[in-house]
Parts: structure tokens; C-alpha cells; sequence
């Protein structure tokens, strides 16, 4: 009758205790088990909603701080100056600082601008929508500059070649008259592969502040571009459910319709001229021009957005500069998602602590009941490690069950609790339209609203939780016989016995 | 030669500057194949004699010699394990067990060399102390208090030990139960060569011992 015996008889025999140790550790066991199941599924949707948004980072405006910015300096609207000093965005040097960071697998950057025109077509003009504005030319083309002749929006899937080729490293560096356009306006203007494009940007001396009485006057400059490729958009990842954002969506596809890839330099020369052709005809309107860079940063991994954001920092000179990402999407969409993350963590750390105490007091409780017991054995010369063992083996036995069926229960009820919580919560959340940013979808080519993210919030039985939750379980149970135990080494047997 | 031997023994609480003597100066020595009692009123200091001749507790001064050897170099605990047997008053069996397998316990947990099969052994012993093999597969809170003492000297023997001690070991049984287990003691001594020492106030076990110890005043004297 060696303890092992000892302990497993007086866990079968002693069947009232054994189920009062049994059903505290249940119960606390479905708490713990319950909060792990949450933690677990919100880091896993967390996990698998950033891969598929994919690890593509900006330096873009940080509108919050220009917003303010502006509000304590109004007269900075109508000062040129001000804007080029203060809001001046980070230059090419910069940027290309920024893509060496070891996290960065791709990089390229993109001089941008806008063209105006009344015979070249853009997409718009089949059914009116997005037709420019009143009192310049009829259609709106969008310049997109690119260092990486291969095309970053190609590579991160945003469009297809269908047909011609991509740019030349030659044709970069001397910044060709060459352009990539998309198959629609290629079609709406009888385009083919080699064919030259006539662009007839339009300037007029609208400066948007005119009333309706002032007579527009207008004139346009032909810019030649050789067209070499066509493409066509890759149609963005849609979420699942029904798009609350359609419109937005509508609107960008568009915008990608009517976009002209040209390498940068031709970007910046054209813009020179119709700059330099508006002041020629419309001396008054000549305004301050400056050349801006978006950058487009593919990182290794999307779990390497956070590091990046941080190394990058120190590089950004203004700081109304930040560094946008994709994964920016998930952080603003998936707050009820992170707030029971947030929430699962207190529980875990409050039951463990609860745990703790409780098992504590209940063994101990136990063992003044069963002081004559352990006299007995002391009293016959058995080892007190073995005294130990018994308590601590009896205490195992019976909580490795316990938290073996509160694996399953627990996970159960972690899904029953989750389900309603997100619901009450989703009830409560209105989209917000206002909300959208315009410079994550120029670098996502996901499409995700709230919905996406609950609907991939799972509440599953995988190793990983498994293994977790039997570790932090008996970890736990094992520190909460510590001052049990320490009670039996300071047993006298003389005292208990006579 | 005797088997157990106690040399000057002292035992006394600390009272501030005085100390209150419980033993003192005490010695005497116990040999195998005797029967022996030690008597005396409560609170004489039978049961701390006891304590300290079964290592529950250490002398404050004097020792305790086991064949010769102290306790402390033998280890406490190493004696209790493989050199003594124990029996309570209140008999100390483990309430969730049967009486086979109170007597299985001390078989474990000893390092003396036993037969191979423990449990065949225990129901002997059980069986020569009085117990049956029905009564031997109950658990010991089904038993009545005879039997429950008699479960306790089984477990005492199981060991195979040369000494057995006890404290008041029929105190709460009847004359008849109290007799049938004197006698058990009795034959322990002379047919098994055991040493027994038993710790009582009943003059009528002491009658009937080979030798009787009487505790007064911290002093150990002798009746033969």
C-alpha cells in the first residue's frame, strides 16, 4: 500500500470530497478555459485577417494632427508657404532611407498627378459618372509614377497586364514618353499597343472660387504617350457580405480605370508643363507647385507592420507624416473583436489568481481534516516527500479530469458568451462612411468591413489552446498546493498522535 | 544485552529562566522476549517517555540507545520505519482503508526485507491476532474498537520488528477485549521474542507483566 495506492484509494473512497475538488475546479476550469478559448480566436482572426490583408505600408499625410494643425493656424489655407514649410511631405531621400529597413521586400514610389481633358475619354464618360467638374476640361485622368518598371500595383495584384508590356529599367531612367492604360479607356478611345496617345490636358482659370456670372477660359496642351501596355484592374477581394462602402468602391475602381502608369520622370515633366502652360495662359491663376511622392513598401510579413512602423518613425522628418498600413484596416474595423481579447486576458489573469487561492484554501481545508491521517503515516516513518506526493497526486487526479471535461465545456461556453457578446456589440456599432481612408485602398486590394472579421471569428478546439490551457491549468493547480504542502512539512507527528 | 536502553534522559518545558522537568535524570533498559509496563498517574510523563523511546520527539538531554546505538545517529525517522512498531490509544488507523490494508501500509513503507506476498502476510497476521478474512477486507471504521486494536498491533507487528510500543492501548476497550489483547502481548514477548512495552495507569496489565516501571515526579523507579 505505497502512497500512489494510498492516493488513489482515498480519491475513490473519499468520493464526497473528491467531487467538492472536482466541481471547484470545474467551474473554475470552465472560466479559465472559457477566456483562453476567446484569447485564442481573436489572435487567430487577428492573425488571419492581417495575412490576407497582406503587409503593404505608406507614408502618408496623418490628417488628425494636419487637421488640428489647421485649426490653430487658419491662416495657413491661404498660405502656400506655410503649407510647403510646415506640411512638406518626406523626399525621395527619405523614403528610400525608409526601404532599406530589413523588414521591406518591396519598394517603389510613385510621382503622382491629374489631367484634364475634353477629347481623350476616360471610363466615366460611358455613363456619366465622375465626368469633371464644370468649367475645365470634361474628363478626369489620374498620372501614377513608378520607379519599379515592373509595376508595384501589378505585383501586389491590383492589375493585370491583358496585353503590351511593362516599362524598361532604360525607359525609367530617361523617362520616356511611354504609358500603360487600362483596356476600357483603350477602347473607349480606339487605342492599341504602340499606337501614340494624344493627351489634350486642359488648363482654364477656374480657380474653384469663381461665382457663376465669371466667364471660364480655357485652352489645352497636347501631351504625346506612346501606349505600350494595357491593363486591366484585378477586381478587389469583396468581403463576403454585402459591401456597405459600394459606392466608395464604385468610385475607386474608376479612379484605377483611369489611371495612366508612366515611369516617374515623365510624370514630374508633365506636370512641369501643363504647370508652366497654365501660367502662360493664365498668368493670375499661377500658383506654387511642388512635386510629392506616394511610397509603397511590401513588407516581409504583415506581423512585421508594428516593428517597421516603429524603425520607420525616426526617418519621417515631419510630423505630420505617418506611416499608414494595411493592416491599419483590421485595427479600425475589429474593435469589438480586440475588446473581448482585451477582456479575456483580465479573466485569465483573474481566475488564475482566484484559482490560486481557492484550490489553496480547499486542499488545506482537506488536510486539517485529514491532520490524524497524515500523523499516521509520519507516525510510521514514511518520508514526508511521499506524504507530499500522495497529497499532490490526489490533488492532480482529480483536477486533471476536472480540466479535461472543462476543455470542452469551457470552449463551448466561450462560444455561446462570444457569439452574444460580438452580437450585442455589432448591434451597436453603425458603419461609419466618414470613416473611410482613402490612402489604405490605394494600398490594400481588400475589401473588409466588421462583418468579415466576426464572421471569421472561430471558436475552435485546436492544439494550440488545448496545450495552453492544460499548461496554464496545471501550472496553476501546482502552485496552489505549495501552501498545503508547506502545512505538511510543519506537521509534528507527536502532537497529532498523542 | 538489552535491546533498548535509555541513558540519563532529561525532558523539560522551558518556563522562562526555570524549566519544569517532565523526565529527569531517567535511565533503564529493555531487553527482547519480556513483557514490560510502565505506570504511573496522568501527567507522571508516561507518554512523553513513550514519544521518546518511539522517536515522536527528541530528548533534551540523555540518550536513547538502539542496540547499542543513539537514535539520532540512526535517524528519527529510519527507526520509526524499520526498528519499532506503534500502538495508539485511539488505535490511528487510516479511516478510508481496510484493516488488510492499515497493515499493508507500514509494509510499504519499511525497509526491512519481507515476503514477497505482503498481502498473504497481512491476512496471517490479521488471522493471529484474531481477525478473519471477512472482517480483514472491511474498511476499519466498520469494525468495532477490539477490532480496530487489534487491526493496529497487526500493523505494529508487520514490519517484523523486535520492539513494540504502546500507550494506553486498552484504554478504551472492556475487561474481556482488554485481557484477550494483553494476552496477545504477552505471547508477542515470550513465544515471539518480541520486546513489548506497554504504557498504562491499569494495575492489573502491570500485574501481569514481566517487569514494571512506576513514573513519579520525573523519576523512573522499579518493581520487579
Amino acid at each position: 500500500m505505497n502512497f500512489l495506492k494510498r492516493g488513489w484509494a482515498s480519491i475513490t473512497r473519499r468520493k464526497g470530497k473528491s467531487f467538492i475538488l472536482f466541481a471547484v475546479v470545474f467551474v473554475l476550469g470552465n472560466v479559465i478555459a472559457g477566456a483562453i478559448s476567446i484569447q485564442e480566436a481573436t489572435k487567430s482572426v487577428e492573425k488571419n485577417i492581417k495575412n490576407q490583408l497582406g503587409g503593404v505600408a505608406t507614408v502618408s499625410m496623418d490628417y488628425k494632427k494636419v487637421e488640428k494643425f489647421y485649426s490653430e493656424n487658419s491662416s495657413a489655407f491661404e498660405d502656400d508657404k506655410i503649407w510647403q514649410k510646415e506640411l512638406a511631405p518626406p523626399t525621395v531621400t527619405e523614403l528610400k532611407k525608409i526601404a532599406k529597413l530589413s523588414y521591406v521586400k518591396n519598394f517603389d514610389y510613385s510621382s503622382t498627378g491629374w489631367i484634364e481633358t475634353d477629347q481623350l475619354k476616360n471610363d466615366a464618360s460611358s455613363d456619366g459618372s465622375g465626368v469633371a467638374t464644370e468649367g475645365t476640361g470634361n474628363y478626369n485622368f489620374n498620372l501614377k509614377g513608378v520607379n519599379d518598371p515592373t509595376i508595384f500595383d501589378i505585383k501586389q495584384n491590383k492589375i493585370e497586364l491583358v496585353g503590351g508590356r511593362v516599362f524598361t529599367k532604360e525607359e525609367v531612367k530617361k523617362g520616356s514618353r511611354v504609358v500603360v492604360i487600362s483596356k476600357k479607356v483603350a477602347n473607349e478611345n480606339n487605342l492599341n499597343i504602340g499606337d501614340k496617345m494624344t493627351v489634350d490636358a486642359v488648363v482654364s482659370n477656374d480657380n474653384g472660387n469663381m461665382d457663376g456670372n465669371e466667364k471660364i477660359d480655357k485652352a489645352a496642351k497636347n501631351i504625346i504617350l506612346e501606349v505600350i501596355g494595357i491593363f486591366e484592374p484585378v477586381k478587389a477581394e469583396k468581403s463576403k457580405n454585402e459591401n456597405k462602402n459600394a459606392g466608395m468602391s464604385e468610385f475607386l475602381s474608376s479612379e484605377q480605370i483611369n489611371t495612366f502608369y508612366l515611369v516617374n520622370k515623365s510624370v514630374e515633366n508633365i506636370n512641369q508643363e501643363i504647370s508652366a502652360f497654365r501660367a502662360e495662359k493664365f498668368p493670375a491663376e499661377n500658383g506654387v507647385t511642388s512635386e510629392e511622392y506616394s511610397s509603397y513598401y511590401e513588407l516581409k510579413s504583415p506581423e512585421d507592420v508594428e516593428a517597421f512602423r516603429k524603425e520607420a518613425a525616426p526617418y519621417i522628418k515631419s510630423k505630420y507624416y505617418t506611416i499608414v498600413a494595411t493592416t491599419d484596416q483590421y485595427d479600425s474595423i475589429a474593435g469589438p473583436i480586440k475588446g473581448m481579447g482585451k477582456i479575456s486576458n483580465y479573466v485569465i489573469v483573474i481566475a488564475v489568481i482566484a484559482t490560486l487561492f481557492i484550490i489553496s484554501l480547499v486542499v488545506l481545508l482537506f488536510l486539517r481534516d485529514r491532520k490524524h491521517e497524515l500523523g499516521i503515516y509520519l507516525s510510521l516513518g514514511e518520508k514526508r516527500s511521499k506524504v507530499i506526493g500522495q497529497i499532490v497526486l490526489e490533488v492532480l487526479l482529480i483536477s486533471f479530469v476536472a480540466i479535461s471535461l472543462s476543455v470542452f465545456s469551457g470552449n463551448f461556453l466561450a462560444k455561446g458568451v462570444s457569439e452574444s457578446l460580438i452580437q450585442s456589440q455589432m448591434s451597436n456599432q453603425t458603419e461609419d462612411f466618414n470613416s473611410f481612408d482613402y490612402t489604405l485602398s490605394q494600398i490594400s486590394s481588400v475589401d473588409l468591413n466588421s462583418e468579415d472579421v466576426t464572421q471569421s471569428y472561430e471558436i475552435s478546439l485546436s492544439p494550440r489552446y488545448i496545450g495552453l490551457f492544460y499548461l496554464i491549468g496545471l501550472v496553476t493547480l501546482l502552485l496552489s498546493t505549495i501552501l498545503p504542502l508547506i502545512y505538511i512539512l510543519r506537521l509534528n507527528p507527536k502532537k497529532i498522535m498523542m | 544485552m538489552s535491546i533498548l536502553e535509555v541513558k540519563k534522559l532529561n525532558y523539560y518545558y522551558q518556563d522562562g529562566d526555570r524549566r519544569r522537568f517532565i523526565l529527569r535524570e531517567t535511565s533503564v533498559s529493555f531487553e527482547q522476549g519480556k513483557f514490560y509496563t510502565i505506570l504511573g498517574q496522568s501527567g507522571s510523563g508516561k507518554t512523553t517517555f513513550l514519544s521518546l523511546i518511539s522517536a515522536l520527539d527528541e530528548p533534551k538531554e540523555g540518550l536513547v540507545l538502539f542496540n547499542g546505538t543513539d537514535l539520532k545517529k540512526i535517524g528519527y525517522e529510519n527507526y520509526r520505519r524499520n526498528d519499532i512498531g506503534i500502538i495508539f490509544q485511539s488505535y490511528n488507523l487510516v479511516p478510508y482503508l481496510t484493516a488488510v490494508e492499515n497493515v499493508l501500509v507500514p509494509m510499504a513503507i519499511t525497509e526491512n526485507e519481507l515476503p514477497e506476498d505482503q498481502k498473504n502476510v497481512a491476512y496471517n497476521l490479521l488471522d493471529y491476532i484474531g481477525l478473519n478474512k471477512e472482517k480483514a477486507d472491511r474498511l476499519v471504521n466498520k469494525l468495532s474498537g477490539g477490532e480496530q486494536q487489534r487491526v493496529a498491533i497487526a500493523r505494529a507487528l508487520a514490519t517484523n520488528v523486535d520492539i513494540i510500543l504502546a500507550d494506553e492501548p486498552t484504554g478504551n476497550l472492556d475487561e474481556k477485549m482488554e485481557q484477550e489483547i494483553v494476552d496477545i502481548f504477552k505471547n508477542l514477548a515470550h513465544d515471539h521474542n518480541k520486546c513489548v512495552i506497554v504504557v498504562t495507569h491499569s494495575n492489573e496489565i502491570a500485574a501481569q507483566s514481566d517487569q514494571t516501571f512506576y513514573l513519579k515526579k520525573g523519576a523512573l523507579t522499579v518493581n520487579e
